[in-house]
């Protein structure tokens, strides 16, 4: 028979299926824990300790078997064990070993899942509201959304086994890890893709358009949204002209406004207004058309215009 | 020989002296009215043409190459004395108010041989109609209209342009009407249809029978009211607003229907109505003509 003193027991440490733990913790948030050690020769016992890490003795346990199973809640342990030998004699305790009992991870169902919603085309964003099993050894949950090239679109800490987000267009998918204090779960990827459909932008909302308080300058004023370019034509079409043609642009766009520059010539004008935005189809036009007349010192000075071209000075 | 050589000359000349009498080429009067044959005038169209082609080959919005100014000018010196200032004023209106260029040469060309008055006309008329501060209309009206009542008028275009632009003034401005552009724009067409049945247009009288509805005591109409008389009596010509006037004055003041102003008024226009009849001697002269 080899001696006790310097055996050195290790533990297999498990912990127990959801199933068998559901049971026993209805009430308090605890798991199951599973010891399994190497079996010593003739022993008829054997005494398991249980403290905090590096704290007091919480229990003392006794197994015939190398196989000890008991509860405890979440938290760092240390564990030793003796021998007691048939013929009456103990060996010496193992060296203290340190085990952490953790949270659960979060158990979501297998079949995966799609959940798709279109963007929001005046906020660019889609809108998700999302929720999974509750777990008892959980005080918070760290819920982490990933964009497909793995980089992080969304880290929340939360309370409860759901959140509501926006995200912009594309495809994501999240995790989930319960946490109890300082102790966390895997990091569990939850058997769900989250998408975002491209959408067309929202035609640009006008706030209003028409002349200025000086009737010579005509002007735009519509609803700017953060992240969104908007884009204009602009055409004109003299009086009895047979179309519009398309000019340069004119003037400046800024801040959901555009005024014409002054002294556009008389006659009629069309202007078309849109919105782009990077992963968007570009919005649909707002078109109008305004006319510009011209004044009556203009044109009264035709004559004075006229007439010294007229002089038969040949 | 030298004999018989003056004999010669002196029997030519005596033949010429001879024949004179009744040879005009010899003995044409000194003082000779000349004209050009009926239905005709002489132009100075060299110097039409030579203003014209200036002016086309002047203007940078053109871009007329010599033969083009060339054919313009001429057609433009067809319009005879003046015709070169006509299309000038019109081409340069047009293209200052944003008609396209070639529209613009169009119009101006169909105005060169013209009158004067009707150019005057369209310039007048044209800003009345088009123009923001005046009757506002859209370009499309206001350009079919002023063509119409200037160079497609048949009546005279001066007491027209006379007689629009007196309405609009008035209609418009706050010491007369102080009506809107389009009540304003109604009135002046209605109006102008009768222009040439007054001798100097329909305007003063329009004013005349206007202010006696607004503001004799016995009638006192709001403007609304006297809008809805006017242009039935307008309608009738020369006499009708003299007729409508006396027969009211008779009515209220000695008539059957002293103090009763509607019954006044019903038959006072049933005689203004009366102002212009059929003229069977001048239909029987026409027909024989």
């Amino acid at each position: 028979m080899q001696p006790w003193r310097n055996r050195i027991i290790s533990f297999v440490v498990a912990f127990a299926s959801l199933g068998a733990l559901a049971a026993e913790t209805k009430k308090s948030p605890q798991r199951l824990v599973e010891l399994q050690w190497g079996e010593a020769e003739n022993a008829a016992q054997y005494v398991v300790e249980v403290r905090h890490f590096q704290g007091q003795l919480l229990k003392t346990f006794t197994s015939k078997k190398p196989l000890l199973k008991f509860k405890a809640p979440i938290g760092d342990y240390e564990i030793r064990a003796k021998v007691e030998g048939i013929d009456g004699r103990v060996g010496e305790f193992s060296e203290w070993n340190r085990i952490t009992v953790l949270p659960r991870a979060v158990a979501f169902k297998d079949k995966p899942t799609q959940k798709v919603v279109d963007a929001d085309s005046n906020k660019l964003t889609g809108h998700f509201k999302i929720s999974w099993p509750p777990e008892e050894t959980a005080k918070k949950y760290h819920l982490k959304v990933y964009a497909l090239d793995d980089s992080v679109v969304l880290d929340v800490m939360v309370d409860s086994p759901n959140w509501e987000f926006d995200l912009p267009p594309g495809e994501y998918h999240y995790t989930i890890t319960t946490v109890s204090g300082d102790f966390i779960s895997d990091e569990i990827p939850a058997n769900q893709t989250l998408i975002v459909g491209k959408a067309q932008l929202a035609q640009p909302e006008m706030l209003s358009h028409g002349m200025d308080a000086d009737k010579i300058r005509p002007s735009l004023n519509w609803k700017a949204i953060q992240g969104v370019d908007y884009k204009m034509k602009l055409a004109y079409h003299p009086y009895l002209a047979e179309e519009f043609e398309s000019i340069p642009p004119q003037g400046e766009i800024k801040d959901g406004r555009w005024s014409a520059p002054l002294l556009l010539p008389p006659g009629l004008y069309r202007w078309t207004l849109w919105a782009e935005a990077k992963g968007w189809r570009p919005s649909p036009p707002v078109i109008e058309e305004f006319e510009i007349k011209p004044t009556e010192p203009i044109l009264s000075s035709v004559d004075k215009e006229l007439d010294p071209q007229l002089k038969d000075d040949e | 020989m030298e004999f018989l050589k003056a004999g010669a000359l002196t029997i030519l000349f005596l033949g010429q002296f001879a024949g004179a009498q009744s040879d005009e080429r010899y003995f044409a009067p000194l003082t000779t009215s000349y004209a050009a044959p009926k239905g005709m005038k002489f132009c100075d169209s060299a110097k039409e043409f030579k203003l014209a082609f200036k002016m086309l080959r002047k203007d940078p919005d053109l871009s007329l190459n010599d033969p083009q100014a060339i054919q313009t000018a001429l057609k433009i010196a067809e319009g005879c004395d003046g015709a070169s200032r006509r299309f000038g004023r019109v081409y340069l209106l047009l293209k200052k108010s944003g008609v396209a260029q070639a529209q613009a040469v169009n119009t101006a060309m169909t105005f060169a041989p013209q009158s004067d008055a009707r150019v005057d006309g369209f310039m007048e008329l044209f800003k009345k109609i088009f123009l923001a501060n005046y009757l506002n209309l859209d370009f499309a009206n206001a350009y079919r209209l002023s063509l119409d009542l200037s160079r497609d008028y048949q009546g005279d275009p001066k007491k027209l342009r006379k007689d629009f632009v007196s309405i609009v003034d008035f209609c418009l401005s706050n010491k007369g009407l102080a009506l809107d552009f389009k009540n304003c724009s109604e009135l002046t067409m209605n109006l102008t249809r009768h222009t040439d049945l007054y001798e100097n247009g329909v305007f003063p009288e329009f004013r005349k029978v206007y202010d006696y509805l607004r503001f004799n005591k016995r009638t006192g109409l709001n403007i609304k009211e006297a809008l809805l008389v006017l242009p039935r009596v307008m309608a009738k010509g020369e006499k009708a607003p003299a007729n409508f006037m006396e027969m009211m004055r008779y009515l209220l003041e000695k008539g059957p229907f002293q103090g009763s102003q509607t019954d006044a008024l019903k038959l006072s226009l049933w005689v203004a109505d009366l102002s212009m009849r059929p003229d069977p001697e001048a239909a029987r002269a026409a027909m024989a003509q």
